[in-house]
């Protein structure tokens, strides 16, 4: 494992931070994951308008050779989180339809995203829940 | 080697807001630009052609319109701005076609089965 950018101490307290700024809390094993990705400097929180950047772990080639190499994740709107969970209580699709909908990325370029960068960005959605 | 290569739209996204397309019978027109030629014969027999260019986009979309979320105002506030907009089409075998386009023709809903038939253009529409 390469040598961490942020020190776990900081990390922790950064993303303390956000909980208290959201007005959330997190279970421990989610908040570990957005730890780590604090600590490689792959995520951080633009406190103004509460956006989050996450850089992906596994930058994606589009096919006009554009790469895609973060996702930008604001907070849902409640008539996003409404279409999220219209007429299925899959949680796959919930989870697919809400990503989609909070980083403006079409559905077929998150099919194309590794996991490791689906699961954190999905953790991120949670704080504004 | 099996791949879906037709069926419905999953997903169709016009300036942030994304719009339910129709299923079943919908036989979108998706146009990736470039040019279009009509060819017509020479006294010698040589082919005259004569090539123009074509704007990239899609026809014949059936927006399914929710009139409490007031999506006919919002196409047409677009078509009122006459600005391209981003807009992302994904398709059912997951490929996604992405560009700025602008709404053309008249912008109408059919009470009937609800639908808007929407067609837009702009400079490009190119898989992504």
């Amino acid at each position: 494992m390469s040598e961490p950018k942020i020190a776990r101490e900081v990390a922790e307290q950064e993303v303390k931070d956000w909980c208290d700024q959201l007005e959330c809390i997190l279970d421990d094993g989610i908040g570990d994951r957005l730890i780590l990705a604090v600590m490689a400097g792959r995520l951080s929180l633009d406190s103004d308008s509460e956006v989050f950047t996450l850089k992906l772990r596994s930058p994606l080639t589009l096919e006009n050779g554009e790469v895609l190499s973060d996702l930008k994740i604001a907070g849902p709107t409640f008539s996003q989180q409404q279409k999220a969970t219209k007429g299925t209580e899959d949680m796959n699709v919930i989870s697919a339809r809400m990503l989609s909908a909070v980083t403006g990325q079409p559905s077929g370029i998150l099919d194309r995203l590794q996991m490791k960068d689906i699961n954190t960005a999905v953790t991120l959605v949670g704080f504004f829940g | 080697m099996g791949a879906v290569r037709a069926g419905d739209i999953r997903q169709l996204v016009i300036k942030g807001r994304e719009f339910d397309v129709r299923g079943g019978d919908a036989n979108v027109n998706v146009d990736t630009g470039g040019f279009n030629n009509e060819a017509s014969p020479n006294g010698n027999g040589e082919t005259h052609i004569t090539q123009r260019r074509k704007l990239a986009g899609f026809s014949d979309c059936p927006i399914s319109i929710d009139d409490v979320r007031g999506d006919l105002e919002f196409v047409q506030d677009i078509s009122d701005a006459g600005v391209v907009e981003p807009v992302t089409m994904t398709l059912t075998s997951g490929v996604v076609y992405a560009g700025a386009l602008v709404p053309i023709g008249e912008i109408m809903k059919a009470t009937g089965d609800g639908t808007l038939a929407l067609e837009m253009r702009g400079k490009r529409f190119e898989q992504i």
